[in-house]
């Protein structure tokens, strides 16, 4: 496999660490456990906003 | 009469008698008067707690429980004394009446007209065939109006425990957390309801979930949130979900919200179970008793609900058409003609400015004659106004001798609501007859057999949870983690050509930091599994009564006891279940002791610890340390009541649900949307942190990649931090490392030590303790444990605590205190561990 498709992965591996570490910074103060952007429970939860 | 005065709380168990006064302050005397527990009513002690307090009684057919010092602010009258009393009432009632009716413009024949009228054309047109939204009243009845978002909102309402979170989620499709206990939903949540698109003329239909309340007064929070979401966002129409295994209770709160003046549907709710207890429900009957459609449904079961949804525009618009018709109830059907024009007479005075401040104005005028301050201050009135409402209210609250204005109210709409109960009720078996409930609660909640059965029970679930079934399937994931996945992905990486770096990152740092917090998944299924039964099945207001007065002796209620214990699941859902209390102190008392509680993020570092240095000990390590959270809580308790909180006890009333076979489809949802938000915290946080970690770990400070942990930057910054955990035997750099990152979330310490040592799970607790037994001994593991109890929770669960004590000063101090209380304990169990190993 072409050594393009490795750094491929680890840009992606990068990128999604960035956005995960960026969200949960981001949400941190609404009760956020880092994952979803809030606590399921809480009224930040973004599966409340899906609805 | 007799001058002869008894108590509520004077009395023991299968004693009764009927109510004269309640005392007691304000804020506690208007919620044991919207219980139901108002003048002339019949009470009955049937059963105590443990130690003998708090009390359960019976009245107007449902039951309370209540602490025995709360008791003995209701004074009670002898039967003889209630005889006479009653008579006086009557006497004097009768004068009030003939009185009154001189000084009104329309007398309450008139008015039952209306509400006959009313009634019958809300039978017309629920009796209609299913609407096609193209009629003219359709189109009128939703207005499109310019006030609007093109959304039609409908406002769920109903007391704590009705099932309007189960209504909600049937309704909505939506997966909301729900319980068979009071207090389940603290804040409002929204969500589309389905198959309305018949017709919504393009409006989407939204359902708004409210808190559940017993009442409209200014108690607590929910009933806030509730009452300002009504008269200030004015929904559409409101749906009132009514248990009806407890409709005279229910309909109390039914009786106020009919007085909002907003167009209403009643959805009748727990008919299976009424069926089951051999009631009888006339629907239609109560329907044109109250004026309002009534739906008969289980929202468990699912029966009614679909024809609720399919039916709900055409109810919404019988609910609209009484509205339009100058339809609804007033306190001329309520109350008696002496309150009537006494509410006529405020209403002279005040509607100009209810107008001005957007409130209803019979329910603002029958809430400023309950002294409702908050409605007071809403509107605002000149002093000279309040001086003459002032001496209005005197003048009613003298004309009979039941205390005040606001007992005389409750006491007004208890006797409509029994009024309309018995109207269309028929008991299967008379008031007192032990049900099936009260048969399991002679075992569960018996004065001495309680306590040792609940820690029965809590043993059980622990030893499952820890013991031989949880751990077996932990080991089962750890076994495809270490012997199948990551070999698989490591070989098929080096075969495909790939950068030794990427092999590192891929399958050190994200398969074994990700797979290690992973392997603790079945045990953390099995933790929610139990709590899910205790929750769903009752027990757990059980377990608040039971424990109220352990509790009270560490200035803690018993209600304090169902956040700590949802605390063994997840700090921030807990501390946001503290709001169902009314009293602040036990409030922040409560959030300030539930980082104690150790939640489901720690137990995977409990998991890992224990099975690698205490194999045969590992449950009785486990279960120590939760006791050790417990008994740290408590003991905090004890000391904030003593320093921080010295205000008097508040009050504590909760109803004790009927026992219900935990629904296998609530279990599973609950059990699943933990699960899953494990999953998606595994693979989102913790799998950036494990990322970050191992970059950090391999990488020297001159970002060249380094061979030696020591020398890579995590092993600067956690050399530097180490020295501070010498005194308690884990002074490492790796350890340090851990307990910082634990500050994300308590599982990243598991993917720290995983990958700082390097150790597969699967490989026994020998190996592990092998690799991590360089930085740890069984002492100092321990130690390290009791650390990662008591430290500071993740940083979700600061900023929910910080959010829900509203004091930054607070915050800071509850940080502060969980460090040193962490640091301390730890110290102490390793020093005086030494002693004896």
């Amino acid at each position: 496999m072409s050594q393009g498709f490795w750094y491929i992965l680890a840009a992606l591996i990068a990128g999604w660490t960035g956005l995960c570490a960026g969200r949960w910074w981001k949400q941190r103060k609404k009760g956020s456990c880092g994952s979803c952007g809030g606590c399921p429970y809480s009224e930040n939860c973004h599966k409340q906003d899906k609805k | 009469m007799s001058d002869k005065i008894f108590t509520l709380g004077d009395l023991r168990i299968g004693q009764g008698g009927y109510i004269k006064t309640v005392d007691g302050d304000n804020a506690l005397r208007r919620r044991i008067v919207d219980m139901g527990i108002t003048p002339g009513t019949y009470v009955r002690i049937i059963k105590t707690a443990p130690m003998g307090d708090p009390l359960e009684i019976t009245l107007r057919g449902y039951t309370l429980s209540l602490r025995r010092e709360d008791a003995k602010s209701i004074q009670l009258l002898s039967d003889d004394d209630a005889k006479a009393f009653r008579a006086e009432m009557v006497t004097l009632q009768r004068e009030l009446e003939l009185e009154a009716n001189k000084a009104l413009s329309h007398g309450p024949d008139e008015d039952s007209e209306h509400h006959r009228r009313a009634a019958m054309i809300t039978e017309f047109i629920m009796a209609k065939q299913h609407c096609t939204g193209d009629c003219k009243r359709c189109k009128e009845s939703i207005h499109s109006g310019d006030d609007n978002d093109g959304i039609v909102r409908i406002a769920l309402v109903g007391n704590p425990n009705s099932g309007k979170t189960t209504l909600f989620n049937a309704m909505t499709g939506s997966r909301e957390y729900v319980g068979n206990w009071p207090g389940v939903t603290v804040e409002k949540k929204e969500g589309r309801i389905k198959n309305t698109a018949l017709c919504t003329h393009n409006h989407d239909m939204v359902l708004v979930d409210l808190p559940g309340i017993y009442s409209l007064s200014p108690y607590s929070m929910e009933e806030m949130v509730a009452r300002r979401y009504i008269t200030g966002e004015k929904p559409e129409a409101i749906i009132n979900i009514v248990d009806g295994t407890n409709l005279e209770r229910n309909l109390y709160l039914t009786v106020q919200l009919m007085e909002l003046e907003r167009p209403m549907i009643i959805a009748l709710n727990m008919m299976d179970e009424v069926e089951k207890r051999g009631d009888e429900i006339d629907v239609k009957k109560l329907s044109l008793e109250l004026g309002v459609p009534v739906v008969p449904i289980s929202a468990r079961s699912g029966i009614g609900i679909d024809e609720l949804i399919s039916n709900l525009q055409r109810l919404i618009h019988a609910a609209h058409a009484q509205y339009h018709e100058g339809f609804n109830i007033e306190p001329d059907d309520i109350y008696n003609g002496y309150t009537h024009a006494i509410h006529h007479r405020i209403g002279d005075l005040v509607d100009e400015y209810a107008e001005k401040a957007g409130l209803p104005l019979h329910w603002a005028e029958m809430k400023l004659m309950e002294g409702d301050k908050e409605i007071r201050r809403e509107l605002d009135l000149p002093s000279d106004i309040q001086r003459q409402v002032d001496s209005v209210l005197e003048e009613y609250a003298a004309s009979l001798p039941l205390g005040d204005s606001e007992s005389m109210i409750a006491d007004a709409r208890y006797r409509y609501v029994t009024r309309v109960a018995a109207a269309s009720l028929k008991r299967g078996q008379p008031i007192g007859e032990p049900t099936f409930s009260d048969k399991i609660d002679r075992v569960l909640t018996h004065r001495i057999w309680a306590l040792p059965i609940f820690i029965g029970i809590m043993i059980c679930i622990f030893a499952l949870t820890f013991g031989s079934v949880g751990a077996w399937l932990s080991d089962m994931v750890s076994l495809f983690m270490d012997e199948a996945f990551s070999p698989f992905v490591r070989s098929a990486m080096e075969g495909a050509g790939a950068m030794d770096w990427l092999i590192s990152l891929v399958c050190d740092g994200i398969i074994t930091g990700v797979g290690g917090v992973l392997t603790f998944l079945p045990q953390i299924a099995i933790l929610f599994f139990f709590l899910s039964i205790l929750e769903d099945s009752g027990y757990m207001s059980r377990i608040a009564f039971i424990m109220d007065k352990p509790m009270r002796r560490f200035g803690l209620s018993g209600k304090s006891f169902i956040p700590l214990l949802m605390g063994f699941g997840c700090t921030v859902p807990a501390a946001m279940g503290a709001r169902t209390m009314e009293n602040d102190k036990d409030k922040r008392m409560t959030i300030l002791l539930l980082p104690f509680m150790s939640c489901s993020a720690k137990l995977p570092v409990y998991g890992l610890i224990a099975g690698a240095f205490f194999a045969k000990g590992r449950m009785t390590v486990i279960m120590s340390l939760y006791v050790l959270g417990i008994a740290v809580g408590i003991l905090s308790g004890y000391l904030f009541r003593r320093t921080l909180f010295t205000d008097n006890d508040a009050s504590f009333m909760i109803e004790l649900p009927a026992y219900r076979l935990p629904a296998a489809k609530n279990v599973f949802t609950h059990v699943w949307e933990r699960v899953s938000h494990f999953i998606e915290k595994a693979g989102t946080i913790i799998f950036a942190m494990s990322v970050v970690l191992w970059f950090l770990q391999s990488f020297d400070l001159s970002f060249a990649m380094t061979d030696s942990p020591e020398h890579s930057i995590l092993g600067v910054i956690g050399g530097a931090i180490a020295p501070i955990f010498t005194p308690m035997g884990f002074g490492s750099w790796q350890a340090a490392v851990a307990l910082l990152t634990g500050l994300v979330a308590k599982e990243v310490v598991v993917s720290s030590l995983a990958m700082f040592c390097g150790f597969s799970l699967s490989a026994g607790g020998g190996a592990v303790q092998g690799a991590l037994s360089g930085i740890f001994t069984a002492r100092s593991a321990y130690a390290f444990l009791v650390f990662v109890l008591l430290y500071t929770p993740c940083m979700a669960a600061v900023a929910t605590i910080r959010r829900e004590l509203n004091s930054r000063k607070l915050t800071a101090f509850a940080v502060c205190y969980q460090l040193v209380i962490a640091y301390a304990a730890s110290l102490a169990v390793y020093l005086l561990s030494g002693l004896f190993f």
